[in-house]
């Protein structure tokens, strides 16, 4: 559970960096499935992150109101 | 006074209908027609498709000729036309999605997912229908513009930027939320393409029980179907469910500023609901808030299905990918449950997973149904309505996700 959050949280963090890499990169290359694939990997990854940190959040709001 | 040119322009409707004009409009009754009779006959989300298929017959009425300009327009568009209005108060500015958001957050209850939290997952693994068509829409739409050259709507795809957005756009009708598709299109300024946008949308939405069964049987064998999932919940007390409309606010408005709007509205709703002094504006919001807005946002999304736009070969490749996009999603719940079971003792009927799509509450009962159909004691409502609420804040978060890294990507 730690690696993978890890590992999403490392995917989301750099998406923004890639997103921007990718701007410049991709206009020369004019690789539009280069863009696809930036978008669904961090979109993807964006979603589970997300979910994933409204269930810990779940998680310790019952905890913390038992 | 030229008598001829009076009969011209006092039944210039009757010769409009009569040119070729007037068979594409024919078309366009057909196809309201065909609306309305699923929302009539089939109870097809009637709500929704009944004020669709009129609005469509509104928009596609003759024009009028204006005796002084000669301008011509459809009374009901133009510039003053009442549909360009309610377009221009409710659509262009994303009120209307913003508006029924907050009709759909006092009508959930998340209960069921606070007290069994662990089905949240599937409402992020249901999204990948809308990632897997975006890619797919990017590798045809480009073809579009060479195999039809002398449509000017397709010319535009010629654009690479162009085609981002489309391709957003139609990855998520997958999710099968209509606002929020509404809000992605509309975001990227796609007002040509909105009506079968919006139609496909809200079509596959009404088409849950149609579409999903198939796909999961297919993906599935009985024995996994009749997997029993014991419903082990949480207390969940009053102030959770206060909490947790803000805290989602809070988390999703800082990690994805996009979706703001779309959280924000939906768990204003949940917290006049949850609040427990404001049951007034609650029943406001589930009745008489969502029956104005679905009216008016049912009859101006029809407004956007004229003719000239809507027959169109784009029309059938939307529609196809967002049927695809919906298939998708539902594989992609089912077959992460299934991927789940892989690790795990206690098992997951792979059908929760389909539920993870947003179309709330009607594919967590379709699942419930099939459940109890393929075992009479197997009661899965609740864990299935669970990744359903989950797929409802899954989706709004992938949209806001879609929004904020294509805008990045093409600096726009």
């Amino acid at each position: 559970m730690k690696k993978l959050l890890f590992s999403l949280l490392t995917l989301f963090m750099a998406a923004p960096a890639l997103a921007e890499e990718g701007a410049e990169t991709a206009s020369s290359l004019s690789s539009l499935m280069t863009k696809g694939l930036i978008v669904t990997a961090g979109g993807l990854g964006g979603v589970f992150l997300v979910l994933i940190l409204f269930f810990l959040m779940i998680k310790i709001m019952h905890k913390l109101l038992k | 006074m030229d008598f001829a040119k009076l009969i011209e322009e006092l039944f210039s409707g009757v010769f409009y209908m009569m040119s070729g004009d007037g068979i594409k409009t024919l078309i366009m009754f057909i196809i309201a027609g065909i609306l309305i009779a699923l929302a009539i006959v089939k109870d097809y989300e009637p709500t929704l498709l009944l004020p669709i298929g009129f609005g469509c017959i509104l928009a596609n009425l003759p024009p009028v000729i204006e005796a002084t300009t000669g301008i011509t327009a459809p009374s009901v568009l133009g510039e003053a036309g009442f549909l360009s209005v309610l377009f221009n108060a409710g659509i262009a500015n994303e009120l209307f999605p913003v508006l029924i958001f907050i009709a759909v957050g006092a009508m959930i209850d998340f209960s069921p997912l606070l007290k069994d939290p662990s089905t949240i997952f599937f409402g992020a693994a249901a999204q990948f229908g809308i990632f897997a068509t975006f890619l797919f829409s990017l590798l045809l739409l480009p073809l579009l513009p060479d195999l039809f050259p002398t449509n000017e709507t397709l010319a535009t795809l010629r654009d690479s930027d162009m085609v981002m957005k489309l391709a957003s756009a139609i990855g998520i009708i997958g999710a099968a939320d209509g606002p929020t598709t509404l809000y992605v299109a509309n975001h990227f300024h796609l007002k040509d393409y909105m009506g079968p946008i919006s139609v496909a949308a809200y079509s596959y939405m009404a088409l849950v029980p149609v579409i999903q069964p198939p796909v999961i049987k297919l993906l599935t064998t009985k024995k996994e179907r009749m997997i029993r999932m014991d419903y082990q919940e949480e207390r969940c007390s009053k102030t959770t469910l206060i909490l947790f409309p803000i805290i989602v606010t809070v988390v999703a408005g800082i990690l994805v500023p996009m979706s703001a709007p779309l959280v924000g509205s939906l768990m204003f709703g949940n917290l006049i609901r949850e609040c427990g002094v404001l049951e007034r504006l609650s029943k406001t919001a589930q009745n008489e808030l969502a029956n104005l807005v679905t009216i008016v946002l049912g009859i101006t999304i029809g407004g956007t299905m004229v003719a000239d736009k809507f027959l169109d070969p784009t029309t059938i490749l939307i529609l196809a990918l967002g049927l695809f996009a919906f298939v998708f999603d539902t594989a992609g719940g089912v077959l992460f449950a299934k991927f789940l079971n892989l690790f795990r003792k206690k098992k997951i009927n792979p059908m929760v997973g389909a539920a993870g799509i947003s179309a709330f509450p009607m594919s967590s009962r379709v699942i419930a149904k099939m459940a109890l159909k393929e075992d009479p004691s197997n009661f899965i409502l609740m864990q299935s309505t669970s990744a359903n609420v989950s797929g409802q804040l899954g989706s709004i978060v992938a949209g806001g996700m879609v929004i904020t890294l294509v805008t990045m990507l093409i600096g726009g």
